[in-house]
């Protein structure tokens, strides 16, 4: 510090009058430091997105900005370095950091430290030089834990481990994101991994894992998002966070854990989680998630497979989680093609309060649960007349029998590798008798996606006549999008390229090709 | 109605709720009690008080602004807040940067939390995305750093 806040004795004074061409002409001179400090906050503020160290850039200008900027402790209480920053053969950045994080004062701190080592940017002894100076902030950051507001550390794994027990308590901490570097995700699969304590008194509101078991307080959590987990510790996480309202699990595995004792507890409900987006990398984890949890207030549902991983789901696991939940569900979110068939069917009874509908259609080649589009197609067919119930289905059980099915739906989104059947659309809007009583769907917005994957996958035109049929619902907004073969990240406007076929032809019904 | 008079003398009466936007003059207008008595604006001109009230009129209704500390806010909330949204409130301070400062200093005097807040934002946003010679040419600030000190901003420039 003592090198860097220089002492108005050393060059002249820091009086303004002393410097005559100044006086009159720089208009700062004229301010308040307390007004000057206003305006150096309003301007780190505005500057957070070109870069971490705009706090630096006014200590650049002169020796009374810079005064006044290294005793303003608002300036300096984020911090962030990432790998990419630092030069090690400057030895600055840990000299930096104390500065910076003494500057702050008492105030809550928010910390952002990314060293992810990757060999492009460092390599050979390079790498061993830049952990040193890694272990070295990071020890630096820990003696600051009381003032944690905000903690980020994306880090090799060896050094998240090796944080130790922390030596002041972590009242302040709001939000925590812990996330091992990219390399280290196959040592994650070993199933006994480290677990670390460093954290475990901390009671954070929103945390972030990636790649990394830790032990915190859970139940403060309200925000939630893990990356490659295991399914025994989401099980346990769910059964303690009775705040969790927000969560996004990707790459939820089985890695080798023993679940069957958590199991053998009984139901686990979370009760206050209203959203949830969660992706599965195994066949196994669905089905315990499915018959281990209960959330009642769950009200958006993302449910698939990760990434490209091909996984099998089962409609009953989802009907037995819903049906068991009771939650009234608003949104879902599924790749249909990662069911068996009928699956949508036999859920739809079960969605009468859903209002946003999202489906993808994207097959993996491997996958061992191949269903062919008439499959697909089923449910489409199913929602222009309920009463086209495919054989195959079991009876329902749940089904309220006067009740159109999804009978809320505001929105439908549909996105897939196929053609879709626009013949189906105009009857998910039209008024439907089932059992005698007359309902139909409040759809605000239809909008279907087709890309061409195959040669035999040519997306046919609108038939003129659905397309007449479809203007007749004029508060509705139809986006229809096909993406050919021949211009692969170009998405054609359906609608628009199927009326000027028709206008060109005297048959829109009997030609409904786009070749 | 409350009447003011500027440091040229000049009068004003406005509308009570608009001047006690000023804690300055609310303050007064409470120890001095129910009263005709003009209010004396000894650092405020004219000129800069027209500028300050057409600000106070036009936000006369705004909510209080919040005492909450933003210290914990997340950068992207600190940088929203960090921008002066209103089109009415751009269109105001785009003035020269003589007045600019003078409403700063009038809304310090006065205390006028809102109008400080954003003056000092439009000031900042002078600023944004410069160099540290653009900076020092838009204010004619002079670089007073011995050569010491400038190598020791040198360095920080390196590993920044």
């Amino acid at each position: 510090m003592q090198g860097v806040a220089f002492l108005p004795s050393q060059h002249g004074s820091d009086d303004p009058q002393s410097s005559p061409s100044n006086v009159v002409l720089n208009p700062f001179d004229s301010l308040p430091v307390e007004v000057v400090s206003m305006v150096f906050i309003c301007y780190v503020r505005g500057q957070f997105r070109r870069g971490p160290h705009a706090s630096l850039n006014l200590g650049r200008i002169c020796r009374r900005w810079r005064q006044i900027a290294w005793s303003t402790p608002h300036l300096w209480t984020n911090l962030e370095l990432f790998d990419k920053q630092v030069d090690v053969k400057v030895q600055m950045p840990i000299e930096l950091a104390e500065e910076w994080l003494s500057r702050a004062s008492t105030l809550p701190l928010s910390i952002d430290l990314c060293f992810s080592l990757h060999p492009f940017h460092h390599q050979g002894s390079g790498t061993q030089a830049v952990l040193q100076l890694c272990k070295q902030i990071l020890d630096l950051v820990i003696e600051y834990s009381d003032q944690w507001y905000s903690l980020s550390l994306h880090l090799p794994s060896s050094l998240l481990e090796g944080i130790g027990i922390l030596g002041h308590p972590t009242s302040l901490l709001h939000h925590l994101s812990l996330e091992a570097t990219w390399n280290d995700y196959d040592n994650f699969r070993v199933p006994h991994y480290p677990r670390s304590h460093t954290f475990s008194n901390c009671s954070p509101a929103i945390v972030k894992i990636a790649a990394f078991k830790m032990e915190i307080n859970w139940r403060f959590v309200t925000d939630l998002t893990m990356d490659m987990v295991d399914i025994a510790e989401v099980l346990v996480i769910f059964r303690t966070a009775n705040r969790l309202s927000k969560c996004s699990l990707d790459a939820v595995g089985h890695h080798g854990s023993d679940i069957s004792t958590i199991l053998a507890r009984g139901l686990i409900e979370c009760p206050a989680l209203e959203s949830l987006d969660i992706s599965f990398d195994d066949d196994r984890p669905p089905t315990a998630f499915c018959n281990a949890i209960s959330l009642p207030g769950l009200t958006q549902l993302s449910f698939g497979g990760y990434d490209t991983i091909p996984v099998n789901f089962f409609a009953n696991d989802l009907v037995t989680f819903i049906t068991r939940s009771f939650c009234a569900l608003k949104s879902l979110h599924i790749d249909e093609s990662e069911f068996e068939r009928g699956s949508l069917i036999r859920l739809a009874p079960l969605l009468s309060s859903l209002i946003d509908l999202r489906i993808m259609y994207s097959p993996n080649d491997w996958a061992g649960n191949q269903v062919s589009y008439e499959d697909i197609d089923a449910f489409y067919h199913f929602l222009d007349n309920p009463d086209e119930v495919p054989t195959y289905i079991p009876p329902f059980t749940s089904f309220a029998g006067t009740q159109l099915p999804l009978s809320s739906l505001e929105t439908f989104e549909w996105d897939g590798m196929k053609p879709f059947l626009w013949e189906t659309v105009p009857g998910f809007l039209k008024p439907a008798s089932v059992n005698g009583i007359v309902n139909h769907r409040p759809l605000k917005l239809v909008k279907i996606t087709c890309m061409e994957v195959e040669e035999e996958d040519i997306i046919p035109y609108i038939p003129k006549d659905i397309i007449r049929q479809l203007s007749e619902f004029s508060d509705v907004k139809f986006e229809f999008t096909v993406y050919q073969r021949k211009s692969r990240d170009i998405g054609v406007d359906w609608w628009k390229a199927s009326l000027e076929r028709w206008d060109g032809s005297t048959d829109g019904s009997t030609d409904a090709s786009s070749t | 109605m409350v009447i003011l008079i500027t440091s040229d003398n000049v009068k004003y009466v406005v509308e009570k709720d608009v001047a006690e936007l000023s804690v300055l003059v609310k303050n007064m207008l409470e120890d001095i009690g129910p009263s005709d008595e003009p209010i004396p604006l000894h650092n405020v001109t004219s000129t800069v008080f027209n500028k300050v009230l057409e600000y106070c009129i036009y936000h006369r209704n705004d909510p209080p602004p919040s005492d909450d500390d933003e210290g914990c806010a997340s950068p992207l909330h600190k940088y929203l807040a960090s921008h002066i949204c209103s089109e009415w409130d751009q269109r105001f301070f785009d003035v020269d940067q003589a007045l600019l400062f003078d409403i700063i200093l009038a809304a310090n005097y006065l205390d006028i939390k809102t109008l400080l807040d954003d003056a000092c934002k439009a000031v900042a946003h002078l600023i944004q995305g410069k160099s540290t010679e653009e900076i020092r040419g838009i204010f004619n600030i002079v670089n007073d750093f011995t050569p010491e000190e400038e190598a020791r901003v040198k360095k920080e420039n390196v590993s920044s």
